[in-house]
């Protein structure tokens, strides 16, 4: 882990309702990024991540909770905001518009946001389309005649274009080959390095996440259950949902995990189940669990859990 | 351009139109008797087809290939004027009821369905009578029965792009929705727009000679399509020719715009778009 540099956001209690029903996808999620750093989320499909990030982008309305950025509260359709925060999409392909050409897709971007001088724009997108490592000439393409890979470092690079802090990353590498994967993750980090970024990743391939991460956040139906450290959390998983998304990584040499794997589907969001949402799957539940939701425990310092039994369970059992 | 020219029917239909455009462009210069648009000769009425007169005269003497010459222009320019006319009110419509969710997104459909419930010919006999009947009356009552037409394409169209990543990857960015309805939208919907244009253009011209057929469009002695099959009915079946040539002429224009119109759709689907 990286020394502690200053919040560069932080979302308190927030929760989101999703359309007429008012499902709450996002139940009262506190978390904080730090500057700098590469903060990683996950969870299984439909646990709320994404809506989350969108919250966090300001695409979203909230219906309670604060966010704040680089310590001034952010309002859901702050233009200033949006700029410093920014979210590169899981199909950069479709996150193009077919019918104009990257270059004229990049320039959109610096228009929207106050540059409109033609010759700063070309300057400032051959440079991009440099420092994400792509041919300057690509932008008198359209989308479909790039491939997967370029597409991505488009989205990246049309993004990077208006100076964000916190760049929201949206499964940055699923659909991609390995060789690929391990090329935009090399490039993702000499970014951060070069332009001073922060990234919040969204995924659920953990072995891209213990990778590059800092820190990690696990969420389950809306709520964050395991905030660590990347290698505390990796090490000694106390959540034992945690345990088990750990245990569903295949492991390449081919051990075996000790936490029995997950069972059934992640219940829905019109039935949330009460006390702990994790306990009808929970192989170590107690009654209690059914009845009262756990609090937020300090495991060590940079560590928090919700469950009522993480002291009792060693997580190496 | 080039895709559309390798598709032969539709290139047939591109052909017919061009040709009509040339026609009603050069009509003055093309027709053999520019004057019988008005003129009238009754000693020479109703005659076949002959050299001098190649699709016969009318019940006034009038050579019929010149007044179908000269009512090209009439014929193009109303479907233009009203397919015009039906976007300028139907892609506004449906770009914000499509865009927008809620109150005004449901009156503006609404309003749209009530509309597109009213029959064309009735609607337009019902101005003809209130109105002075003319072409004029029959241009409006087309335009006010085709524009929903566009709305609904638009709103649907509106609804699919409004879900598609890169408007969600605009917005984040910060685009306006004036910004992402006009620059990305719109150009996204160009081609189902243009296909119906291309259709509406036929079907009015269609709609237009039949309102001239009805006697509330056109108005004698305009060279009309659609007054002139009108007028030659009581002079059949010994007049042949008299409806003949301008329903012929009627047919082809209509059935360019078709043609054009079926090959523009196959080329705007994006799967036969992608894989060539």
């Amino acid at each position: 882990m990286r020394c502690r540099l200053a919040e560069l956001l932080t979302a308190q209690d927030l929760v989101v309702e999703l359309g007429r029903d008012r499902l709450r996808a996002v139940d009262g999620v506190s978390l904080s990024i730090a500057a700098g750093e590469t903060f990683g989320l996950v969870g299984e499909s439909g646990c709320g991540k994404t809506t989350l990030a969108r919250a966090l982008l300001g695409l979203q309305g909230v219906a309670a909770g604060r966010i704040t950025l680089a310590g001034a509260t952010v309002t859901a359709t702050g233009r200033a905001g949006r700029a410093a925060v920014q979210y590169v999409h899981q199909d950069p392909g479709a996150a193009l518009d077919p019918w104009w050409r990257i270059g004229a897709t990049l320039a959109e971007g610096l228009t929207i946001h106050g540059v409109t001088d033609r010759a700063e724009q070309q300057a400032r997108i051959a440079e991009m389309l440099a420092a994400v490592g792509l041919d300057p000439a690509l932008g008198a393409r359209f989308p479909h005649e790039l491939s997967g890979g370029q597409q991505r470092r488009i989205g990246i690079a049309r993004i990077l274009l208006l100076r964000p802090r916190l760049v929201i990353l949206d499964e940055p590498t699923a659909g991609l080959d390995l060789s690929v994967q391990a090329a935009v993750l090399r490039l993702l980090a000499a970014l951060r390095d070069r332009f001073g970024l922060t990234y919040l990743l969204i995924s659920h391939d953990l072995g891209v996440v213990r990778r590059v991460c800092d820190r990690i956040a696990v969420m389950y139906l809306g709520r964050i259950v395991e905030t660590g450290a990347a290698a505390s959390l990796f090490a000694a998983p106390r959540h034992p949902y945690t345990r088990a998304l750990l245990a569903a990584a295949p492991h390449l040499d081919g051990r075996e995990s000790a936490a029995p794997p997950l069972s059934g589907d992640p219940p829905s969001l019109r039935a949330i189940p009460g006390g702990c949402r994790f306990h009808p799957r929970c192989p170590i539940a107690i009654p209690v669990c059914a009845t009262t939701a756990p609090a937020v425990e300090n495991v060590t310092a940079g560590h928090q859990v919700a469950c009522h039994r993480w002291q009792e369970e060693s997580p190496h059992a | 351009m080039r895709r559309l020219l390798r598709d032969p029917v539709a290139t047939l239909g591109f052909g017919l139109i061009l040709l009509a455009v040339f026609v009603a462009l050069f009509a003055p210069w093309l027709a053999p008797y520019p004057d019988d648009a008005f003129d009238s000769h009754l000693l020479q009425r109703l005659r076949p087809p002959s050299a001098e007169f190649p699709f016969g005269t009318d019940n006034l003497g009038r050579d019929i290939l010149s007044r179908v010459i000269l009512g090209t222009r009439d014929a193009l320019t109303v479907a233009l004027a009203v397919v015009g006319a039906a976007m300028l009110i139907g892609v506004p419509v449906g770009l914000v009821a499509g865009w927008r969710e809620g109150w005004l997104a449901e009156l503006l459909m609404r309003v749209t369905d009530v509309f597109l419930a009213v029959p064309q010919l009735i609607l337009a006999l019902a101005l003809g009578q209130l109105m002075a009947p003319g072409i004029g009356t029959a241009m409006l009552a087309l335009a006010l029965t085709y524009w929903p037409f566009f709305a609904r394409t638009v709103f649907a169209e509106t609804r699919r792009l409004r879900g598609a990543l890169f408007v969600d990857a605009l917005a984040g960015i910060g685009a306006s929705p004036a910004r992402i309805l006009l620059l990305h939208v719109l150009p996204n919907a160009a081609p189902a727009i243009l296909v119906r244009a291309t259709i509406g253009m036929g079907f009015t011209i269609l709609t237009a000679a039949l309102l001239g057929f009805l006697g509330v469009g056109a108005a004698p002695p305009s060279p009309d399509w659609g007054l002139m099959v009108s007028e030659a009915r009581q002079h059949l079946p010994e007049a042949w020719w008299f409806p003949t040539f301008p329903g012929l002429a009627i047919f082809l224009l209509v059935l360019g715009f078709n043609l054009l119109g079926d090959g523009l759709r196959d080329l705007a689907d994006p799967r036969l778009r992608r894989s060539r």
